[in-house]
């Protein structure tokens, strides 16, 4: 099982290389969305040193969630996901695979990148460390409740709209604790209890959402 | 021991077969329906005209006798939601899922009204239509995650495949409340500080707590009694085929 | 006479009072208010639905009865 794991880890990652916009897109638009704000509010260092925790998690937040048609989609459309579901192996954990190279292509690009974007947004040294750990934490979290959002809406035509009105309130603790740790970090307070959250949370949502992930792609391609 | 759960589920599934939980739900309809009435009068009244007025607020803390049930309701409904779609998941029991399709619509309108009555309290006590604080933030995202629900409903065709949807979403609602919640709640403390009101204190004046608790339990038998309309109407529709379906029609209603 | 109607006004003008709940009547009515309408409306469009369905499902009934008879009409024609 475990080689059937690694297996189908290996070829999604081949093929989310040979489709190399699968993962600048996302990355694009997190730049983006990030650089549309001092644009909006006002390029002065006090104003996007308060709001910039917040606003480089929901551009974080936005990238995942608008990737995460790459999770489920191609293999819908040409049948190799129902060949997945009627195959021998548990559904969760080929799932976990999937889930894991799309962490990969998309949350991954985006704690590389942030420390340039914290840089941009006037955030101190140690806020931006807490800007990446929080990212590390928190970004699998949404590639994981993103996938039960995505394998619930995988078979409608026009899932898109949809899937943000399912998923995005479920992120919601997720913005709460990481923005506010990397604002408490600029102020010197601690930020212990924000990370065990988040790390707590992200292990809860590791054991838990592959199972209801497995379900929803069940419920999906019957 | 197992013949006590065998008979129980046979109890259960024969409660559950449309035809006669068409039957049963028709007959306790009008019970819990003028009970729910006259609670709700009697609440509305006493905390209208006869619960005491508040030295700070003045009387405009008689809308908690609306908002604070209405805020009881959109949760318990969820719950209520979630435990039938589960239920029609692992027991496969249609009627469990048209519950949770009736609830749906009941539970968001209970959560509305929580969100716009705690948005009029609050013009007098905090000056403002809207302030982020965390009972009406919370009620606002549990406001979407029942719109998710009716939206994910309407979108799948068939509605079986739909009832399965719903359930795994109701289902990883409800085991996110709690934590939405908590956070809403630390995010709150942290930028308003606690903003502890006369009624979030667990001591509350017995004259007050009276129109309260009529008005909950008001509130919840409304819920059933209009829930069993709702399902009962699903259940005549999609059994329209069968023939006791027709001997009903033909009847006349 | 008078006692009475001095009595009645005094009711009145305690009931205005009442009905203006210090200065908040504006917001106390209109959230009882709200409630009554959004929890009426709830109630009562199943109510009404119900109507709706039963008249769907007669009409149904009746095409199919009369499809069914009109068949067989049809067989014994053939037959004949």
């Amino acid at each position: 099982m475990f080689n059937a794991f690694l297996s189908l880890l290996k070829r999604d990652l081949r093929l989310a290389f040979r489709h190399k916009s699968e993962i600048l897109n996302p990355l694009f638009f997190f730049v983006i969305v990030v650089t549309l704000f001092p644009l909006g509010i006002s390029p002065e260092k006090q104003t996007l040193a308060e709001i910039g925790p917040g606003i480089i998690w929901v551009a974080a937040l936005l990238a995942s969630m608008l990737s995460l048609d790459s999770l489920f989609r191609s293999d819908f459309d040409d049948g190799t996901l129902e060949i997945m579901l009627l195959s021998e192996y548990p559904l969760s954990v080929m799932v976990l695979a999937k889930i894991i190279v799309h962490w990969l292509i998309t949350g991954f690009p985006i704690i590389i990148f942030s420390p340039l974007l914290g840089t941009v947004m006037f955030l101190s040294p140690d806020a931006i460390v807490t800007l990446m750990i929080t990212l590390l934490l928190g970004t699998p979290i949404l590639s994981l409740i993103g996938a039960i959002g995505m394998a619930l809406v995988v078979a409608l035509k026009r899932g898109g709209m949809l899937l943000s009105l399912l998923v995005l309130p479920l992120y919601i603790p997720v913005l709460i604790f990481s923005a506010n740790a990397v604002g408490s970090s600029m102020a010197g307070l601690s930020i212990s209890g924000q990370l065990y959250f988040l790390a707590a949370f992200m292990i809860f949502c590791l054991t838990l959402a592959p199972i209801a992930t497995a379900a929803a792609l069940r419920v999906s391609l019957e | 021991m197992k013949s006590i759960w065998k008979s129980v589920m046979k109890f259960i599934y024969h409660f559950a077969s449309p035809k006669h939980f068409y039957r049963i739900s028709g007959k306790l309809i009008p019970w819990f329906g003028w009970l729910a009435a006259m609670l709700l009068i009697a609440g509305s009244i006493d905390g209208l005209f006869f619960a005491p007025v508040d030295y700070q607020q003045g009387d405009s803390y008689r809308i908690i006798f609306i908002h604070v049930p209405a805020a009881w309701m959109s949760m318990f409904v969820y719950m209520v939601m979630a435990t039938a779609g589960a239920i029609g998941m692992i027991w496969k029991i249609k009627l469990a899922d048209v519950v949770a399709s009736s609830s749906a619509p009941i539970g968001a309108a209970f959560t509305f009204l929580a969100l716009v009555t705690g948005s009029i309290w609050g013009k007098p006590m905090w000056g403002a239509w809207w302030v982020w604080d965390a009972r009406l933030t919370s009620e606002l995202i549990l406001l979407f995650l029942y719109l998710g629900f009716m939206a994910l409903e309407a979108a799948i065709e068939d509605p079986r495949a739909a009832a399965r949807a719903c359930a795994i979403l109701a289902i990883v609602g409800v085991i996110n409340i709690p934590i939405i919640h908590y956070s809403v709640e630390w995010w709150n403390t942290l930028h308003q500080g606690a903003t502890v009101t006369k009624f979030d204190k667990p001591s509350i004046h017995i004259s007050m707590l009276i129109p309260l608790l009529l008005m909950a339990l008001g509130f919840k038998l409304y819920y059933v009694a209009v829930v069993l309309v709702r399902a009962r109407n699903k259940v005549l529709y999609t059994e329209q085929n069968n023939s006791w379906v027709k001997e009903i029609v033909k009847a006349g209603g | 006479m008078s006692a009475l109607i001095i009595y009645v006004l005094y009711r009145e003008l305690k009931m205005l009072e009442m009905l203006q709940m210090g200065k908040y009547g504006a917001y106390v009515w209109s959230s009882y208010g709200l409630a009554l309408f959004v929890m009426g409306y709830v109630a009562i469009k199943p109510l009404m639905d119900k109507k709706l369905i039963f008249k769907e499902l007669m009409m149904k009934y009746r095409r199919e009865a009369h499809q069914l008879s009109s068949k067989k009409q049809e067989q014994e024609q053939g037959q004949s």
